[in-house]
């Protein structure tokens, strides 16, 4: 490996793929890539090439890959959000008589023990309560 | 350059307010819903397919993905990347869903090694397009779409992030949840893998075989 610049040949192939997808913020640091790359001939060669092998599989994943969602689809979505829109509505309208409450609070616990002849016991316990907001 | 998915706070777009989403009606929810989202749901139907491989799956994938985006739709806070938010709920969707069952190969991050990454382009250049690249533009969108089905999930994904939807490797890491760094690497490994998936298609096809092998890529440690 030889070094063109501050940055060794090693250095440079690591800042060609972040070159090439556009990562590298600082223009110091690019503007030292190109700099090596421009005295450079391996280095250069390599930068061309990884540009070109991107570009390429850009091209062909960007024409191959565009896809439109069915008109089934999108019907299926409308009904999906109206349907939810619904249910908020109906809960919303639900909760309405308890609208001098604010906050309603609920807390369910699972508590799962084995005993040591294996028998397992699950306790479940819920609560719900309503609070005024303060 | 790279920009932000959650930026702290932001002017752009419609600035409803945290206070004004909680208490907008569900009536107004849906109506914002309808025309900031629902946009999104030809990208998020290509993203689903890349992940499910069939039409089917892709669509039940991306009407679950609205249902939960449109419960949590208050949380998200205008201005910031909706579209990114969309594809990480759909990751994590498909992840929780539609790959629960299934076995993956595990792959061990951060093991692929700079130089490892780089082969990929220091095979030597003729300082332009190559034949093989020549070979490899006339490629059937079929084929193309296949040998990126063929690669695995974890590179396929990024691949697609990075080159279709055209993601900076910081918005990559918050979609798919993963350090920027592992995304580097499987975008690059995973170009590799996709080059030579591609190159065995036009071999297949008895395009420009000649020039396909001479110029076929190592890819080394990859147990698809």
């Amino acid at each position: 490996m030889s070094t063109h610049g501050h940055q060794s040949c090693e250095e440079i192939l690591v800042a060609i793929l972040l070159y090439t997808d556009n990562e590298i913020v600082d223009s110091s640091e690019r503007d030292s890539l190109e700099s090596h790359c421009e005295q450079c001939p391996s280095c250069q060669a390599n930068l061309q090439a990884h540009q070109e092998n991107v570009r390429l599989i850009k091209q062909l994943l960007g024409t191959a890959c565009r896809e439109e969602a069915p008109a089934s689809l999108h019907e299926r979505l409308i009904a999906q959000i109206e349907w939810q829109a619904a249910q908020m509505q109906a809960q919303e309208a639900a909760f309405a008589p308890f609208a001098g409450f604010t906050q309603s609070f609920t807390q369910t616990i699972m508590q799962r023990s084995i005993s040591p002849d294996g028998e397992i016991t699950i306790e479940i316990s819920h609560t719900e309560e309503f609070r005024e907001g303060f | 350059m790279a920009v932000a998915l959650r930026p702290m706070s932001s002017n752009v777009g419609s600035g409803i307010e945290l206070a004004d989403r909680a208490s907008e009606s569900p009536r107004e929810r849906k109506e914002r819903f309808e025309r900031d989202a629902l946009i999104f749901t030809s990208a998020l139907y290509g993203a689903a397919l890349r992940y499910t491989k069939n039409p089917q799956d892709a669509e039940d994938l991306v009407q679950d993905t609205f249902a939960k985006a449109f419960n949590s739709f208050h949380q998200f806070e205008p201005g910031t990347n909706l579209k990114a938010w969309l594809y990480r709920i759909l990751t994590t969707t498909f992840i929780n869903t539609y790959r629960k069952d299934q076995r993956r190969p595990q792959i061990s991050d951060g093991e692929v090694e700079d130089w490892q990454i780089f082969e990929a382009a220091s095979h030597t250049s003729d300082q332009g397009k190559s034949a093989e690249d020549v070979v490899l533009e006339n490629l059937p969108d079929g084929d193309v779409k296949e040998a990126l089905a063929s690669i695995p999930e974890d590179f396929r994904m990024v691949v697609y992030y990075a080159d279709v939807e055209g993601y900076s490797y910081k918005e990559i890491a918050e979609i798919i949840g993963v350090p920027t760094g592992t995304v580097m690497s499987r975008l690059h490994r995973g170009r590799k893998l996709l080059r030579v998936a591609l190159a065995d298609y036009a071999k297949s096809r008895g395009i420009g075989s000649a020039t396909v092998t001479n110029a076929a890529i190592p890819v080394e440690g990859v147990q698809p």
